[in-house]
């Protein structure tokens, strides 16, 4: 090779690596935008299964770059961050419309409120599991790949209540319950206990009229599980680790999808054991961005950009809470996933599950020794 | 002027002893008993750690070597953890790292512990003596239950070995475990549960049947290594039963066999979790060490150490056989059944009610130094505050120490005479706090007779030689070491009256110039351990009574 060859082949080679790399940082787009907001630190309170996304280099650099927002985030839970008056915080990002609800009730007034994300409150089980409630047709598997689950059956008490033996599967003990995180301390639990309130009113949403007649069976439901977990993604972790010690458990749609991108090795051993199981009806958690200052009104239209949106679905496996928002399952590392999830049904209204709160802490929450 | 100078420096002594809480001076006095509820390092990470993970320390060490930090430990039993997280934001350490979330829920009601994540795990299992298991065929059973468990120690089957349920989280998980089969295995346990007087009598008897108590799983371990003649099975993580079968095989012994009961029991997952107190730095380094410790390389040692680590269930051929040995029993593609672990109050009750009227009943002499010496070195503070824990009623419910209704106490002061007996039998709370008020009062203050009043202590025992199956017995010494008659007078004692080894003296040390050869000679010529009481008394002393 000649001088000149070699000299053409570098040109070459560093005109290709501008040109990747301005794709790559999408500075075409950055430039075709109209001048972005003056830089400011975001102060805002997240519900803990957000930490990892805004700890994406990737989300920050959108924020930072295209909007000029930097967020100081700490994690703090749905239910707490709208206990009180939150000075100095700019905004808050909590789990459930519920947070919402009674930020609403206790007096707060948001500058602006809109819901960014939705994530299905799903189940998880070993394969041996799902399969064993697909054979009792309790569960059925649609496309192939997604199971979805009848929950009617599966919380019937008492002597009506399943046993893992009757399911074929002897070595687990006991009656057959699902268990969830701990309902006055984390979301998802929560979640649970309004998606549990409407099975046990017929699929239909609880209201005032029929609450009385609910709400202790739904405590009684938590009072089976016992101490329960005091956050979600330890109940997730514990059930990693053995998966049949609790065969079925409460979670969030994107857990998996999160731990599946963090722990590559584990990709295929969580195909083939572990299942999404979607509960028909179920309920959305879903995450409403609550700005209490206009700064905090930036982060809003900010995590609406589109290649946010994308990064909250490929690599957090959130789904988009905007209108028209389509999220395809094909793109993500695990399987069994499917393209939207039907049967959503709305949670109570907040003074019902404030209700369904104070039942639950007579009898779950822990006293103070 | 020199009894000036003395009282400044017994005050001295007795400040710096609870200066370790920096509490005002003014509240000392009163606040004695807590004054060295947990001995605080000054500097470096305060790491307290479940006893059961001090063989994975060289793993901590590697780290510390790496990143130029250092761990001041502090290994304490599952329930006392919980006991120092009750504190919340004053809980004396930066890195929690106990058995089970259980215990981290139950103590840290301020939430306090952050990012807490599970390193590993390991399930509750029992381990039995493989020939007994053969006989009782209980080997390659999948079927059996703690009920039969229950059944062949109740029997005198086997002799059977766990620690105290108010101290650690074995010991704890199989009383739960036994409550639930003696209540018919209902699905949760409730307080109701617990009330049944026919589950109260069954496992009082259960409980009577126990070898011994002891305060942690580790020491468990070493107990039966060293003394295998004296157990057929103890209830223990899998990863001690594997430790200890090693040992065992080593020895020429025979190993235990692993049960895991077909009805359930718990696994433990080792939670690592972080108490800010403000420094930055710490949280930088924990998060450094979370990652360490769930790195593959760090992975693979902690498997090896008989830890279970893999994601969904380890993999028979993924192991080392000679570590998770099919033959003794261990098979990891099992299927662990759980049980449901009840809620905080009902676990609480639980605790409370084996302290109080299950266990089996404590004899428990107590020999207290009241010599010139330990009131000049602030020993004597020290005592009676121990005392304090353990006979005044709302203490002791504080710190789990309650006497039951059928414990025996007594108590010899001593100086160069012998004081007492003042004896206790039961827990009426007149009785105790009249025994207390009588150690506590201005006794004492010539000469150190500790031989004599061990050989008094042990004439007492020996009087009451027949009641004593009955009862876990256990002679506890608390002084300063430096005695001023001579060894003989003991010496010739056990050997008159033949009792030696099977009854346990325990000595918790007090003052700077401990004198701990003449402390070791007195151990050696019974059984036991010595404790050092000017270091987180409250913890020492929970430790010992854990004994018995």
């Amino acid at each position: 090779m000649n001088k000149h060859t070699a000299f053409a082949v570098v040109a070459l080679v560093l005109i290709l690596s501008a040109f990747a790399a301005w794709k790559f940082l999408h500075v075409d787009e950055y430039l075709a935008r109209p001048a972005r907001g003056a830089d400011v630190t975001v102060k805002v309170m997240v519900g803990g299964e957000k930490m990892a996304f805004l700890a994406n280099p990737k989300v920050q650099f959108v924020l930072k770059s295209k909007y000029g927002l930097t967020i100081d985030a700490s994690k703090v839970g749905s239910i707490n961050m709208v206990a009180g008056a939150n000075p100095g915080v700019d905004a808050l990002w909590p789990s459930s419309q519920i947070a919402s609800e009674l930020f609403r009730l206790n007096g707060g007034v948001p500058v602006a409120e809109e819901n960014i994300f939705n994530s299905a409150i799903v189940m998880y089980s070993p394969t041996a599991v799902a399969d064993a409630l697909v054979a009792a047709k309790i569960a059925e598997k649609r496309d192939g790949s997604v199971y979805v689950i009848n929950c009617k059956k599966l919380f019937e008490t008492g002597d009506a209540a399943l046993t893992w033996a009757g399911l074929g599967l002897p070595r687990i003990n006991g009656k057959v319950k699902v268990f969830s995180s701990d309902p006055m301390l984390t979301n998802s639990g929560l979640m649970f206990a309004a998606l549990l309130a409407n099975i046990l009113n017929n699929d239909e949403v609880v209201t005032e009229k029929e609450l009385p007649s609910i709400e202790p069976k739904v405590s009684a439901y938590f009072k089976r599980l016992g101490t329960m977990e005091r956050s979600t993604s330890d109940l997730f972790q514990s059930f990693l680790s053995n998966p049949m010690f609790k065969p079925i458990i409460i979670g969030y749609e994107n857990q998996v999808v999160e731990y599946a991108l963090q722990h590559p090795e584990h990709r295929e051993l969580l195909r083939s054991q572990i299942q999404v199981l979607y509960p028909v009806p179920t309920v959305w958690s879903s995450h409403p961005f609550i700005a209490l200052t206009s700064n905090g009104k930036r982060v809003i239209d900010a995590l609406k950009d589109p290649e946010v949106q994308r990064l909250a679905w490929e690599e957090h496996g959130f789904r988009s809470g905007l209108v028209g928002a389509t999220n395809d399952p094909r793109i993500l590392v695990v399987g069994g996933i499917p393209k939207t999830v039907d049967s959503i049904i709305s949670v109570p209204a907040g003074p019902v599950m404030k209700k369904i709160m104070e039942g639950l802490s007579g009898d779950v929450s822990p006293t103070t020794p | 002027m020199q009894r000036i100078f003395k009282g400044f420096i017994a005050l001295c002594a007795l400040l710096s002893l609870i200066g370790c809480e920096k509490r005002a001076p003014a509240q000392a006095g009163q606040a004695a008993p807590q004054a060295s509820g947990d001995a605080i390092p000054a500097t470096g990470i305060r790491f307290l750690s479940g006893s059961e993970n001090k063989d994975l320390y060289p793993i901590l060490q590697q780290f510390e070597k790496e990143n130029g930090v250092k761990f001041a430990m502090t290994y304490k039993g599952s329930v006392d953890g919980m006991m120092a997280l009750q504190k919340g934001a004053d809980t004396p350490y930066d890195f929690v790292w106990l058995a089970s979330d259980i215990w981290i829920g139950l103590g840290d009601r301020q939430k306090v512990v952050k990012n807490a994540d599970s390193i590993m795990t390991s399930p509750v299992v029992f381990g039995v003596k493989a020939s007994k298991a053969k006989e009782l065929a209980w080997v390659n059973n999948p079927g059996v239950k703690i009920k039969d468990i229950v059944e062949a120690v109740s029997t005198h089957k086997i002799r059977f070995a766990m620690t105290s349920a108010t101290q650690s989280n074995t010991g704890a998980c199989a009383t739960f475990g036994f409550y639930s089969a003696l209540s018919g295995s209902p699905e949760v346990l409730t307080q109701a549960h617990l009330n049944d007087k026919t589950m109260q009598e069954q496992i009082s008897k259960l409980l009577n049947s126990v070898n011994r108590g002891s305060g942690s799983s580790g020491f468990l371990v070493d107990d039966l290594v060293a003394h295998p003649e004296r157990y057929d099975a103890m209830v223990n993580y899998e990863a001690l039963v594997i430790s200890a079968n090693q040992k065992l095989v080593a020895q020429g012994e025979e190993p235990l066999y692993v049960i895991y009961p077909a009805d359930g029991m718990t696994v433990a997952n080792f939670p690592l979790g972080f108490v800010s107190h403000g420094d930055a730095s710490k949280d930088v380094i924990f998060k450094k060490l979370q990652t360490y410790l769930k790195s593959d390389a760090v992975q693979k040692q902690i498997l090896a150490q008989g830890r279970r680590t893999q994601i969904l269930g380890l993999k028979p051929d993924a192991v080392d056989k000679s570590v998770f040995n099919p033959a003794w029993g261990i098979d990891v593609s099992k299927t662990i059944s759980a049980i449901t672990m009840p809620p905080s109050d009902v676990i609480k009750a639980g605790l409370e009610l084996y302290q109080t009227s299950l266990r089996k009943p404590s004899f428990s002499i107590f020999v207290l130094d009241y010599s010139g010496s330990m009131l000049h070195n602030g020993g004597a503070e020290q005592l009676k505050a121990a005392m304090t824990l353990l006979l005044e009623p709302e203490e002791a419910k504080r710190y789990l120490l309650q006497v039951s209704p059928r414990d025996v106490t007594a108590i010899f002061p001593y100086d160069n005479k012998v004081y007492g007996p003042f004896v206790i039998k039961g827990n009426d709370p007149a009785d105790l706090r009249g025994a207390l008020a009588q150690i506590t009062g201005d006794i004492g203050g010539g000469g150190t007779s500790t031989h004599t009043a061990l050989a008094t202590a042990l004439d007492y025992l020996v009087q009451h030689r027949n009641e004593l199956p009955g009862y876990l017995p256990a002679v506890f010494l608390m002084t300063d070491g430096d005695a001023t008659d001579s060894i003989a007078i003991f010496k010739t004692k056990v050997a008159e009256l033949g009792i030696g080894r099977d009854i346990p003296i325990y000595a918790i040390t007090f003052g700077k110039e401990v004198a701990q050869d003449k402390i070791d000679e007195i151990i050696k010529a019974m059984s036991g351990k010595s404790f050092d009481g000017t270091q987180d008394l409250v913890g020492k002393f929970r430790e010992v009574k854990g004994y018995n």
